[in-house]
């Protein structure tokens, strides 16, 4: 069966949806394009370009949300999705409120669209995997080879319509690149990798990127594991990151109405060191996770989360608002085009503090800084707060940097940790992380080493 | 479905700028999972993905382009576009499809889609009750029901014209202890390359509830583990996590063909302890990591990958396979048609040895037994694996003395497959889902009981 028109799709979806019963309904439609070119030794050994569509239907029927997804439009599809969606919605037991929105009053201007990114050829992008692949080897002569060296681009365009006079579209232009560099010495190997978001060409920096993969891979040719113990840890902005979205849910009151997140119910309490504040900001201009409405069409906004070590509110969506009466705060996600909705941060800001790196290690006198975790999807448990995860670095030594430092291990409790913080550094780092944290120094986590 | 008269003239537009071998795979698959917390069902979702990649060779460069429109004009437009990529210079190519369906040696009885959302949900609600009945510590229970229906087609510029159906069904069961100040999660995730007759012939969904909630409920009581050097025996099933992290990735074409790999031309040398030998086999019936055929349509087939520690093969697809001059072994793999396929584990085990399971015990001072392991994950150009215990116990003068929770193994691959000094006479497999270049694929791991002399564990 032939494929449909896109609006003639979801005009007979809307249609059909309500002549089944239907109460409202909603279409999201989601088309994107992407490029990918990965070089080894200059040779293309993965180019890829793509074009994706994905439609989502969810509807309320009987007062329960039911939904369903397709990326065939034809017609057999519309009937497929809304009996797929009756059904589920009438296996659904859940009491809690569901809801299709109307629309916000007012949309912020925030504009994804960089046709710049769009405009590049596919020879500049191969040339720019080239030149980063190059300047990776050239960094030291013990760069052995690269890993895994690569540069691509995105284009999404969504639109959201439902039955109650919603009708939002957005477009999103991204870019990143990213590398692993391989050293190697006699029988020592030591790797790194780096990688960099960018929503426009010019601030790709290829140089930084290539610098920064190959100097730490070199670094660690030299590591060894360090003695077990109590240390003092500073966690470099990419490792605080990586944990800090390893227990984004807890701010979930999703996960929280669920019992599934230690903060349920701590909303006035203070949670963390008076140091740490956090936000969660939809429209920050470098961000990954930046967008101008949430999953369910809702306007948005930038939310206070921990403010000076006190928790101020967790993330919400409708039906969590609605549950706790209090308003959303436009964190509304899709686990997939259809649903079901969920709660998750957009961009989740650790506010900087004032201290430099530098001035950091000095006043540390003797510890250790992790930049590296591994194992986040098994060692960390965002339910217990309980984390053991694979660690690299370096020792730090009477306020200096000392040598490279794998094969240890930290662990600890995450609320533990956001109560145990020194300090916030001021150099947040805006990576491919929709997390962005600064520095952090926690005052100490357990390591196992040698 | 794609017809030979669709996909032939695709492969020989893919071929039209000098590539030297193309391939059309199409996919068509609808999933299904039904989700419950705390006996009520909360959500239930259909979804269905159709589209095609086209791919093409040449010498040893690669291009993939995939696309939803799966019409004859849709797919000659992907493989143009691949074809632009691939060269500026103009070719006839002819290409001459002959079809076949692959020989289905993992036989399903009854389709998971036919299964009413009733029947689902009594399931689930069963498995939940057992669950909060296994322990009065169980203050939560979430479980979902997965499966899926795929027709998979494969074409390429050699001739190849194949089908084939998958079928998949799992049981996700998560169950969260709490006493007022502390969580701890268990989980089990039984599932296999079969319908619904899963729950008939080879899990009892209350059983498997239970384990899970039983997991929760002992890691309440768990202090954390000490950390340290020392050495641990792991348990059987899941426990074969270690092989699969610590080695399996390391023996993939994808990290072997660059010279990215520790075991780069170590084939016929001495890696792991004589004690090991380890297979990949994608031609158990109906396990959840087999295959009738791969994602580039060759027959799957059982590797030995180490025998008696002697390294024998890599697992190895056909594009790395040009690399390094050897034979593709099909086990070639994909999530699915966004990705490009390339060397995957399929059913990955140590095998059965002829040590005394309680002997590996009976005969440590002072070391832990990983009954459980979680996930984990490697860096194959140095080795440097993780993973964490899902359940832990400390051994203590020779026996199984108090659980530990937190607990994480690291180690490199090449130091730790020497130090297997004990593997036990039966082994079982567990369910996974394993992420990788290709995207996220089902896998079994498995292994009997083993010893590793010392190993490094991180706890606090």
């Amino acid at each position: 069966m032939a494929d449909m028109n896109r609006s003639d799709f979801i005009e007979l979806l809307l249609e059909r949806a309500k002549a089944a019963g239907f109460e409202a309904a909603e279409a999201y439609l989601s088309e994107g394009s992407s490029f990918e070119v990965s070089v080894n030794r200059g040779e293309l050994i993965r180019y890829s370009v793509a074009e994706e569509m994905n439609l989502g239907f969810r509807g309320l029927y009987e007062g329960r949300m039911g939904c369903a997804s397709t990326q065939a439009l034809d017609r057999e599809a519309v009937e497929m999705l809304v009996t797929s969606a009756r059904d589920s919605a009438l296996l659904c037991e859940s009491e809690d409120e569901e809801f299709i929105f109307e629309g916000s009053a007012r949309y912020p201007d925030f504009d994804g669209a960089h046709p710049e990114i769009e405009a590049l050829g596919a020879a500049e992008k191969i040339a720019l995997a080239r030149e980063l692949e190059q300047r990776t080897l050239d960094f030291d002569p013990r760069v052995a080879s690269v890993d895994d060296c690569a540069l691509y681009t995105l284009r999404s365009d969504l639109r959201m319509v439902n039955s109650r006079g919603l009708d939002l579209r957005t477009r999103r232009d991204q870019m990143g690149a990213y590398v692993g560099a391989i050293a190697r010495d006699g029988d020592r190997t030591g790797s790194a990798s780096r990688d960099c978001f960018a929503r426009d060409p010019a601030e790709l920096d290829i140089g930084r990127l290539a610098r920064e993969a190959a100097g730490e891979a070199v670094a660690f040719l030299d590591a060894a594991s360090a003695p077990s113990g109590s240390y003092p840890v500073l966690l470099r902005p990419d490792a605080a990151a990586q944990l800090m979205a390893a227990f984004g849910s807890i701010f979930s009151a999703d996960a929280a109405q669920k019992g599934l997140s230690l903060l349920a119910g701590r909303e006035g309490q203070a949670v963390a060191a008076p140091c740490v504040s956090i936000a969660d900001d939809p429209l920050l201009p470098q961000g990954r996770g930046s967008r101008r409405f949430d999953g369910e069409g809702v306007a948005s906004r930038r939310t206070g989360v921990v403010e000076d070590g006190e928790l101020r509110t967790l993330l919400h969506n409708l039906k969590t608002a609605r549950k706790q009466g209090v308003q959303t705060t436009g964190n509304a996600a899709r686990r997939s085009v259809a649903g079901p909705m969920t709660v998750a941060a957009s961009n989740l800001c650790v506010a900087p503090g004032s201290l430099t790196p530098e001035e950091m290690r000095a006043r540390l006198g003797g510890g250790i800084l992790v930049t590296e975790l591994m194992g986040l999807h098994s060692g960390a448990n965002a339910v217990s707060g309980d984390f053991s995860l694979g660690a690299k670095g370096f020792l730090i030594e009477n306020g200096g940097l000392g040598r490279a430092v794998n094969q240890i291990t930290i662990a600890g409790n995450f609320l533990e940790l956001m109560r145990g913080i020194e300090a916030v550094g001021n150099d947040p780092r805006c990576g491919s992380s929709r997390y962005v944290c600064p520095t952090m120094w926690v005052r100490a986590l357990s390591v196992a080493g040698k | 479905m794609l017809t030979n008269s669709m996909a032939a003239p695709a492969l020989c537009a893919a071929l039209g700028t000098g590539g030297d071998f193309a391939e059309i795979f199409y996919q068509d698959k609808t999933g299904q999972s039904v989700s419950l917390r705390d006996g009520r069902i909360e959500s239930a979702l259909t979804q269905r993905i159709r589209g095609a990649g086209v791919r093409v060779f040449k010498e040893l460069s690669c291009v993939y382009v995939y696309t939803n429109d799966v019409s004859a004009e849709g797919l000659l437009r992907a493989a143009r576009r691949a074809a632009d990529a691939v060269g500026s210079i103009s070719r006839e190519a002819a290409v001459e499809l002959t079809g076949s369906r692959a020989a289905n040696i993992h036989p399903v009885r009854a389709l998971p889609l036919d299964i009413s959302g009733a029947r689902k949900a009594k399931l689930l609600k069963d498995a939940c009750a057992a669950a909060k009945g296994a322990s009065a510590r169980i203050a939560h229970v979430q479980a979902a029901l997965s499966c899926s229906q795929e027709e998979v087609q494969i074409f390429n510029s050699e001739g190849l014209s194949v089908g084939d159906c998958r079928v998949r069904t799992r049981l996700a069961v998560s169950a969260i202890a709490s006493d007022g100040r502390e969580n701890q999660t268990g989980f089990s995730g039984p599932g296999a390359l079969m319908g619904w007759e899963l729950f008939e012939e080879r899990v009892d969904p209350e059983a498997a509830a239970r384990e899970a909630a039983l997991r929760a409920a002992t890691m309440l009581t768990a202090k954390p583990c000490p950390a340290g050097v020392m050495p641990v025996v792991m348990d059987g099933g899941f426990g074969g996590v270690i092989f699969h992290e610590a080695c399996g990735h390391s023996l993939e074409a994808t990290s072997v063909a660059l010279g990215n790999s520790e075991f780069c031309g170590r084939l016929g040398q001495r890696i792991a302890s004589p004690r090991v030998t380890a297979v990949d086999d994608g031609t158990i019936p109906n396990e959840w990591g087999s295959l009738n055929i791969d994602d580039e349509g060759m027959p799957t087939t059982k590797l030995t990958l180490i025998e008696n520690g002697i390294l024998k093969n890599y697992m190895v697809d056909r594009f790395n396979g040009r690399r390094m001059g050897m034979p593709a072994t099909g086990s070639s793999r994909r999530q699915d048609y966004t990705y490009a396929p390339t060397s995957r584990m399929r059913n990955t085990y140590i095998a059965a040895g002829s040590d005394d399971p309680e002997e590996m015990i009976a005969s440590v001072d002072c070391g832990l037994f990983a009954k459980q392991m979680g996930g984990g994950s490697v860096n194959p150009a140095t080795g440097e694996f993780n993973f964490s215990v899902a359940e832990g116990y400390m051994i203590r003068d020779g026996r199984i003395a108090e659980p530990v929770r937190g607990a994480t193994l690291i180690g490199r691959g090449a130091e730790v497959l020497q130090r297997i000094d004990r593997v036990g006479p039966r082994m079982w497999m567990a369910q996974g889902m394993c992420g990788s270049v290709s995207g996220s694929i089902p896998t079994n791991v498995g292994q009997p009981r083993i010893r590793i002399s010392e190993i490094t564990v991180g706890g606090r």
